[in-house]
């Protein structure tokens, strides 16, 4: 496992230390009076819940929205900044703890039997330990303490903030009544405070991914800077809508609470709860249908001669190098899949063609140019959640531009295209069952190292080949690989492929 | 506790609280469904097209044989996950033909016996494909199944009558009809489709259920013909 940067450590560290600072100074300012007990551990065992909620209800960690956030806005709101940075930090230490104990007694079920079965008490240990276990997420490294203080500082910033803020532009606790003027004194300054708390969020995280290096980019800190830029973009703004109904129901909490007490967390966890189901049963249906697409065009592809083996390799390095590059969990869950699906566009073309070895004619070879668009018109129906059919309509694209199918302009290749082409080309080179000819370009006398058969030149971009058997070595795969870096293949890619390779994370079938 | 939950305010409040869980659970729970179950059927569909590009060269058919399917079923009262069987089968009824060799199944001379029977193996293959997705297991019966004849004269497992899943015994005049009316590499001129319908007609109770032959003219008759035409000429 790689440590994280230093920048990125004395990042985490710092948070901690400026949460410490916020709690002392919110204390000092806002003195509490009479502690409300009783509202303080409503909120505090909401919290709660709602954090198992998050963590735990989903298996894979995917679901994009947090139920906590809103109860502890509508928490700041009602009790003030020191009780509601106090009972965040409870609950979601708490939740951690509990995550921890359900952790550590699947580890014990699972070495006395085998696995979790139907029973649910099961399934429940296994949801809740998942609280846990992602404190442990790999692709989070640092030390344990630091994940451990860290989450929950981050937490007190955001919330101890935008009570402040509250506080500040006019709101009223609400602990003590409704305020006379409602939309000066509650309603314009909770906006405030989600709008604070919402943008401590951003800032934070994209300072994260700004310090901790996720993919290497070229241009320093500001290149890196551009794209977190284009990461938010892409991450937060699908997320608007339900942000704005996080600060919807957390509104209407605030505002129930007082008169209905806890009926109020009842009322106002129903519409979360729907969002929650929305966002699951989409990944859900989407993953089960794009399963059943997978394993028929499996099933048809199986039959070919050239796919034997193939397509299963190719999806297995795939998701191996989707982890190396610490891709977002969507991307590694579902590019094994496209890996299995990036040819089959080529479902339609006849067999003599596919397994031509002599040059193509220009209409063959337009039948084959083809595939990776009618491959992505095959499951581009089905991007609910990522657009895969781009993976695969780019997989035959190259880094420079070349390739096809053939596009004008400056075109965003998808990083997950950039890493199926690498491995499908990879282990068309190793895999020593297929017929091991040799490549030569017939205008530019191109021969690759390996028994590679591109569909086009890469020096010269011709279409025009003859082929001679050879042996197959992975040393000559290597090379072809670094020497198509920057032009035809990623170079981020290449690094992390060549990288597993010497760590011999890749098997091969040839030496 | 009582007179303030009949403030007007939290009364208002919680409605919509309410409310907005409702429309919630159902856009996922009813609408969410229908959408994906139709992106679903879209994917299949693209599929079959590509395989059709290798049999008859021409796109289309699987969908327009689905259109005309699920029709007929549904004038024979057929309904919910039943009828989702048979335009699933309808869709994919050919993929088999995804590993015969272009070669064969694009011949116009006439085929060997061999040929005939690596042809004929379309039926199986596709079935057992189906049969291995989780979703479409059920389906594969109906994939099997669609070249047998109601007389037993049919492929590959000599069936015959109610023995035919009812399904298959659609799609036999279904798909029959839609390669009546359309060019093919080994005819070359195809039938109008009141002579097609005419054949069909002759075919019940030999190779067609009379009960899907009456089905299908009933269909035809309440102008899907013409709204088929106009699909293909746009
Ligand atoms: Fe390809
Ligand atoms: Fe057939």
């Amino acid at each position: 496992m790689q440590t994280a940067p230093i920048a990125y450590r004395v990042f985490r560290w710092t948070l901690v230390v400026l949460a410490g600072l916020l709690t002392w100074i919110t204390w000092m300012v806002f003195r509490v009076g009479t502690i409300p007990f009783a509202s303080t551990i409503w909120f505090f065992a909401a919290g709660f819940l709602a954090e198992l909620f998050t963590k735990g209800l989903d298996d894979e960690n995917r679901i994009q929205i947090t139920p906590s956030a809103p109860i502890y806005w509508a928490a700041a709101c009602v009790v003030g900044p020191p009780l509601a940075i106090a009972l965040c930090l409870m609950s979601s230490i708490l939740a951690d703890l509990v995550g921890l104990v359900g952790f550590i007694s699947m580890r014990r079920i699972d070495t006395n039997s085998n696995g979790p079965a139907g029973n649910p008490m099961l399934r429940w240990l296994k949801r809740i330990s998942k609280c846990w276990e992602r404190r442990l997420n790999p692709s989070i490294e640092g030390c344990i303490w630091e994940k451990v203080l860290g989450c929950p500082c981050s937490l007190v910033l955001s919330i101890g903030l935008a009570s402040i803020v509250y506080h500040a532009v006019g709101g009223r606790f609400l602990i003590a009544g409704l305020p006379e003027d409602i939309l000066s004194g509650f309603i314009l300054p909770f906006i405030a405070l989600a709008a604070t708390a919402v943008i401590m969020d951003v800032v934070q995280s994209a300072a994260a991914f700004v310090l901790y290096e996720k993919h290497p980019t070229a241009g320093g800190l500001w290149g890196r800077i551009k794209q977190v830029n284009a990461a938010i973009l892409e991450t937060e703004l699908p997320l608007i809508p339900s942000q704005i109904l996080l600060v919807f129901v957390s509104l209407m909490l605030a505002y129930l609470y007082v008169p209905l007490g806890a009926w109020a967390f009842v009322l106002t966890s129903l519409p979360l709860i729907a969002l929650r189901d929305y966002y699951y049963q989409k990944i859900a249906e989407q993953s089960a249908y794009l399963d059943t697409i997978t394993t028929l065009a499996t099933c048809m592809q199986h039959y070919h001669p050239y796919t034997r083996g193939h397509l299963k390799r190719v999806a297995n390095l795939a998701e191996k190098l989707a982890r190396k590059l610490r891709l977002s969990n969507e991307s590694i869950n579902y590019i094994s899949m496209a890996g299995l699906l990036h040819d089959i566009g080529k479902i339609g073309v006849s067999e003599e063609i596919l397994n031509k070895t002599s040059t193509l004619e220009p209409d063959e070879w337009e039948l084959i140019k083809e595939h990776p668009d009618k491959g992505a018109e095959i499951i581009s129906h089905l991007n609910f959640v990522e657009d895969i059919a781009d993976w695969i309509r780019y997989h035959h694209k190259w880094h420079d531009g070349r390739g096809y199918p053939e596009s004008n302009g400056d075109l965003e290749i998808p990083i997950e295209a950039s890493i199926i082409a690498v491995a499908d080309c990879f282990d068309a080179m190793t895999d020593d069952r297929e017929l091991s000819l040799e490549w030569v370009c017939d205008s530019c006398g191109y021969t690759p190292m390996n028994g590679y058969r591109p569909t086009q030149c890469p020096m010269c971009g011709a279409n025009k080949r003859r082929t001679y058997r050879v042996p197959r070595t992975l040393q000559g795969a290597i090379d072809e690989l670094r020497r198509g870096s920057g032009t035809q293949f990623h170079p981020a890619v290449v690094s992390a492929f060549l990288d597993m390779i010497e760590r011999e994370e890749v098997h091969s079938d040839v030496a | 506790m009582l007179p303030e939950v009949f403030n007007p305010g939290v009364t208002a409040v919680s409605i919509a609280a309410l409310s907005m869980s409702g429309l919630g659970m159902y856009v996922s729970r009813v609408m969410l469904p229908a959408k994906m179950k139709r992106a679903y059927v879209k994917s299949i569909t693209a599929l079959a097209a590509a395989v059709e590009t290798k049999d008859s060269g021409t796109v289309g058919h699987a969908k327009r044989i689905a259109e005309l399917t699920v029709a007929v079923a549904q004038i024979m009262e057929i309904k919910g996950r039943e009828l989702e069987r048979i335009e699933y089968a309808a869709l994919l009824r050919d993929i088999g033909k995804s590993v015969i060799p272009q070669a064969v199944l694009a011949k116009t001379s006439p085929l060997t016996r061999s040929e005939w029977e690596v042809v004929k193996s379309h039926t199986v293959l596709g079935a057992n494909m189906v049969a291995a997705v989780p979703f479409l297991t059920d389906t594969a019966d109906y994939v099997r199944h669609h070249h047998e004849c109601w007389d037993g004269s049919g492929y590959p497992d000599n069936l015959r009558g109610e023995q035919i899943p009812l399904g298959s015994r659609i799609l036999a005049v279904t798909s029959d009809y839609d390669a009546m009316i359309s060019q093919r590499p080994y005819h070359m001129h195809p039938m109008a489709p009141h002579r097609a319908m005419e054949e069909i007609r002759a075919g019940a109770g030999i190779k067609y259920d009379p009960d899907v032959v009456e089905a299908f003219l009933k269909v035809l008759g309440e102008g899907f013909e013409l709204a088929l035409e106009l699909a293909r000429v746009a």
